[in-house]
């Protein structure tokens, strides 16, 4: 029943990964501190099921995602327009900041299926190994594996769709002016 | 796969130095071209991944919030439910 400073340490050492899975998760810093509180909370009541010597921060990973993903039904079913409002709400301040390609990203990530998200940051960001997400997600490595590529094309398709025209007419216009 | 054909029927309908310039031009071009959308999205998957992790990152260096210092220290008593 007690807890080692050690784990009380190593729950706070999570802490700055953890909020950066969930900002990348929902998109909302506010609601991305809340699910990390939410975290640290049933993680201490849950203490006697850690296993000392396995690796904690993918275990507050897992209660982190899980946590996610109920709430994420939940407001599905009651605000049909979440996703949508969490985007408007970010880009404001991210394009004075001058990161406006985070906002742009962002708002791609969160027009991905949850599953794909989760898979594609785990491996991508957070640097585990697709064995570890795969845990974190309880699915399959291989379900990992498609869900992560999935991710990356449709996250392509998503900021792209300008680029590709913009470079179409540039190549052309050089083509143009060279043989010329 | 109608951006491969523009690129195709060039090389053999003019003659004289325009056509080994234009040539070289499209010899040039065709990498790119030929492999199109790969070559584009594998440079477009490279920025996506940077963009990715350095989104991830920027939170990640914030630190550790006062409040989470705060919540687990008073959770740092036995707990008695």
């Amino acid at each position: 029943m007690t807890a080692p400073d050690d784990v009380r340490g190593a729950m706070l050492a999570a802490v700055p990964n953890l909020r950066a899975f969930a900002v990348s998760l929902c998109g909302d810093v506010d609601r991305a501190n809340d699910l990390v509180q939410e975290t640290l909370l049933r993680a201490w009541s849950h203490l006697e099921s850690f296993e000392p010597g396995t690796n904690m921060s993918a275990w507050l990973f897992t209660i982190l995602r899980n946590h996610f993903r109920t709430e994420y039904r939940k407001r599905r079913r009651e605000v049909e327009d979440v996703d949508g409002g969490y985007a408007e709400r970010l880009t404001a301040p991210e394009a004075q900041t001058g990161h406006i390609e985070f906002g742009e990203l962002r708002k791609a990530l969160l027009q991905l299926p949850p599953d794909q998200r989760e898979a594609l940051i785990l491996i991508g960001a957070s640097g585990f190994s697709y064995e570890e997400a795969a845990h974190i997600c309880d699915c399959a490595v291989g379900t990992i594996k498609s869900r992560v590529n999935r991710a990356r094309a449709k996250l392509a398709e998503i900021l792209t769709v300008e680029t590709v025209e913009e470079q179409g007419e540039r190549s052309d216009g050089d083509l143009t002016t060279r043989v010329a | 796969m109608p951006e491969v054909e523009s690129c195709d029927d060039s090389p053999e309908q003019q003659s004289g130095p325009e056509t080994s310039r234009e040539k070289k031009h499209v010899n040039r071009e065709r990498p790119r071209r030929a492999q199109g959308k790969g070559q584009l999205s594998q440079d477009v998957q490279r920025r996506i991944g940077l963009q990715l992790r350095a989104m991830y990152s920027d939170v990640v260096n914030e630190g550790i919030p006062d409040r989470f210092t705060e919540l687990l220290r008073r959770l740092d008593k036995p707990e008695k439910q």
